[in-house]
């Protein structure tokens, strides 16, 4: 029987930013997968990938746009005109430069998640539920200041059931991959994403490594308004919460 | 073979939205488009032909072309002064046009133009008239003018040379807005032919990135990954970046802090760099602003939302106003009720080209906003185009009022402001004060909202009051201003101490309903701004507004 370790958390101001925004830091309207693992690993001090699938189901009360102050560099040398701040190194007597400026940041107000992590190997259950329970350091999803409250981390049972007549998504927004329901005519007013789940290092040029993305296409379905159709193959947790394991 | 775009963040969408725009097709998917390379033939052509279509009425070409029949029907012996100075005003701008170095770098381009248009634009001379000549003095010359300036007007309507300038002319106006440094508007380009130049740097790569993609085996040997959407790419050199889009991506060397270890990782594929040069269709401009608006439910949907006609619209505010009332219209009232969260928060993107530093300011429109915005359609239309002076220089009631609702403000300050201005000037339009203290009560929460009846009586009662010290004027300017500080800070006992010595002072009861309301410490300043209306306020009527679409 497939077991998930299941993390109920509150975060008031939060940012889940997408990754090609730079101007505006746009946020996703939940957090996606490759936050929630890089968050889990950080938690319980993992140096490796240890593969997981992830379920993620939450909501918002609103949406706001609030300013950050922005800092740029690239570790140039200052130049009167063009860099703002002046950074004197003890190390090698030079002047690196970088901008201050002011930029806009989108916040979601008042998130409340529902999160389910199955690793691929079940020892580390235990590590995880343990690790988010009592992390090395204090959680945070989303921007380094997005902190976590944690309200409840347990175990819980996954059980696999098909559905018997249409089924409504209540409480909590969730992302949907869209495999389980592509071409089965869900209720199509939904906004489609596109998230990161795991990186892999990849070498541009000698040296220089960037991250390449595995990345997952899910249909961020929004309670009260999406409607799961009859005869879907789904999975639930012991509280009959729905669970959509990517 | 097709290639498949997905609906994504803002500036995708504004590309998406552009690219069907140019080739005038509507969606067939709620979530993504397909490129069909059928699509991409000419495209260089389609390009330029959206954007005359849609400007060419803004253009300098245009504001020449557009007087020919007024220089035709001159009357040279009937031309009064105003007339010649209309005259040397269109001498003066045709001449700085077709010697300007962007319908220069033009003229070359053109295909078999064998006339020297720059040395008829060279040639022409204002028409001076010293002070003891008539009209009929100078005819000879007004004649030659006149001629000249008809030959001109008729050469650049022919149709090649207002294909080529007008193609020009919306590249400095509304193209280099949104991006920059690359194709037709690199720094060595303008010389250059635009058709050529943009089929070269974003079609061509394409073209042959499709020729690529048919070769599956090798394809999927291809080592990366585009960042905005799943294609792939062979290497690093045959990829493009963000930075030509202005201000939106970053500067990767420059600016490297904004990446994963220091190094960029976005980089595009051809088929998503193609698509970024159609963001400036998706938007809609207006004398140097730009608006997109992200409905991303549906690319069908976003496209509706978006088909805004720039017929009519005399500023930027209607515009703006129009697509708000667009996606009202889109979604339907009923929808509206029913939306969930996803979609009532719609973002709003807005250009200012004067805006150097941050050009692009991001609203969040919400179903309460939006449903603040039914209710006063009618009232917050009547504010559009009304400026009041101030020492600073001009409010834009439109925009002051909107912004607040967009913002989650109430209109208090503003109406403070506008009393504030009003006791120092001749400013005293009542009504439209009065629209915006009815706008700023049907935003208040259930249970602070006021009946419009209840406003209008307060302001009978400021009216009635202002008329019992018509026979001691001097007094009333006192007696307001302690109201208006006491309402701003609300200060209700302040208030009614100022109200109760202004009655007796008169020797005038206090109207109970005063006194009943008063208790409310919600509806407060709502009561206390319709009162001040009223003494401070004009006599006139307030134009019928009877509350109307008001639902409550």
């Amino acid at each position: 029987m497939l077991k998930a370790v299941k993390l109920q958390a509150y975060q008031n101001l939060v940012n889940y930013r997408k990754p090609t925004s730079f101007q505006l830091k746009e946020t996703y309207p939940l957090p996606p997968y490759s936050t929630i693992i890089g968050m889990v690993h950080a938690a319980c001090g993992f140096t490796e990938y240890v593969p997981m699938k992830v379920s993620v189901q939450g909501r918002y009360f609103s949406k706001v746009n609030d300013l950050w102050t922005r800092y740029e560099f690239a570790g140039a040398k200052y130049e009167a005109g063009r860099h703002t701040i002046k950074l004197d190194s003890m190390e090698d007597g030079n002047s690196y430069g970088a901008i201050r400026g002011v930029s806009t940041a989108e916040l979601l107000v008042d998130v409340d998640l529902v999160i389910h992590i199955v690793p691929d190997d079940p020892t580390y259950l235990d590590i995880i539920e343990q690790g988010l329970a009592s992390p090395i350091e204090f959680l945070s999803l989303g921007r380094r200041e997005d902190l976590l409250q944690v309200k409840k981390v347990e175990q819980t049972e996954l059980v696999a059931f098909e559905t018997e007549e249409s089924l409504p998504i209540q409480n909590f927004d969730a992302y949907i991959p869209a495999h389980i329901i592509e071409d089965e005519g869900i209720d199509k007013r939904s906004t489609v994403y596109t998230l990161n789940k795991v990186y892999k290092l990849v070498e541009v040029k000698k040296g220089t490594f960037i991250r390449q993305w595995d990345r997952i296409r899910v249909y961020h379905a929004a309670s009260g308004v999406v409607t799961l159709n009859e005869d879907m193959d789904l999975v639930k947790d012991e509280d009959e919460q729905l669970v959509f394991l990517v | 073979m097709t290639i498949r775009i997905e609906s994504s963040d803002w500036l995708k969408n504004a590309a998406i939205v552009g690219f069907m725009r140019i080739l005038d097709k509507s969606a067939t998917h709620p979530h993504y488009v397909e490129i069909d390379e059928e699509d991409l033939v000419d495209f260089e052509q389609k390009y330029f032909q959206y954007f005359r279509n849609t400007y060419t009425n803004f253009t300098s070409w245009s504001k020449i072309v557009e007087q020919y029949s007024w220089i035709d029907l001159l009357a040279v012996e009937q031309m009064t002064e105003k007339d010649l100075a209309n005259l040397n005003k269109m001498i003066e701008l045709t001449k700085k046009c077709l010697t300007s170095n962007s319908y220069v770098n033009t003229y070359p381009l053109i295909p078999d133009l064998t006339i020297d248009i720059k040395d008829l634009g060279a040639k022409l001379k204002k028409v001076t008239k010293r002070k003891a000549e008539t009209v009929l003095d100078i005819q000879v010359d007004i004649q030659l003018v006149r001629q000249q300036l008809l030959t001109i007007i008729d050469i650049l309507k022919q149709p090649q040379v207002k294909k080529y300038i007008t193609s020009r002319n919306v590249i400095y106006d509304v193209i280099t807005h949104y991006w920059g440094s690359v194709s037709f508007l690199h720094v060595k380009a303008n010389v250059k032919d635009m058709f050529e130049t943009y089929h070269d740097y974003f079609l061509a790569p394409l073209h042959r990135y499709l020729e690529e993609q048919k070769d599956q085996k090798k394809y999927a040997k291809y080592k990366y990954q585009c960042s905005t959407c799943n294609n792939k790419i062979v290497s690093a050199t045959s990829a493009f970046d963000l930075t030509w889009i202005i201000k939106t991506g970053v500067d990767s060397a420059r600016k490297s802090s904004h990446y994963w270890n220091y190094q960029s990782d976005m980089f595009v594929c051809p088929v998503c760099n193609f698509l970024y040069s159609c963001v400036p269709a998706g938007f809609t401009y207006f004398k140097g602003k730009g608006l997109f608006v992200n409905e991303n439910s549906s690319i069908k949907t976003m496209q509706s939302v978006n088909q805004v006609s720039l017929q009519k619209v005399t500023n930027f505010a209607e515009l703006e106003e129009k697509s708000y009332y667009q996606i009202l219209d889109t979604l339907e009232q009923a929808q509206v009720d029913k939306m969930s969260k996803e979609i009532q928060n719609i973002q709003i993107v807005k250009l200012d080209k004067e805006n150097t530093v941050r050009p692009y300011t991001f609203n969040n429109l919400s179903k309460e906003r939006l449903d603040i915005m039914v209710k006063n359609k009618k009232r917050i239309e009547k504010l559009v185009g009304k400026f009041v002076k101030t020492d600073e220089g001009f409010l834009n009631l439109y925009e002051e009022v909107t912004s607040r609702i967009y913002q989650n403000r109430n209109q208090f300050d503003l109406l403070y402001k506008l009393l504030v201005i009003g006791r120092k000037s001749d400013f005293s339009n009542t009504h439209y004060m009065y629209l915006i203290l009815l706008i700023s009560n049907s935003s208040q929460k259930e249970g602070k909202r006021m009946d419009y009846r209840k406003i209008n009586e307060f302001q009978k009662l400021g009216i009635q009051l202002q008329e019992a010290y018509k026979d001691s004027p001097n007094k009333l300017p006192g007696i307001t201003h302690r109201l208006l500080n006491a309402t701003k800070v609300k200060n209700e006992h302040r208030f009614t101490e100022t109200l109760l010595n202004a009655y007796m002072s008169k020797g005038k009861k206090v109207p109970l309903e005063f006194i009943e309301s008063l208790h409310d410490q919600s509806r407060f300043q709502t009561i206390a701004y319709a009162f001040l209306l009223g003494l401070q306020g004009g006599n006139e009527k307030n134009k019928g507004d009877k509350g109307e679409n008001e639902n409550e």
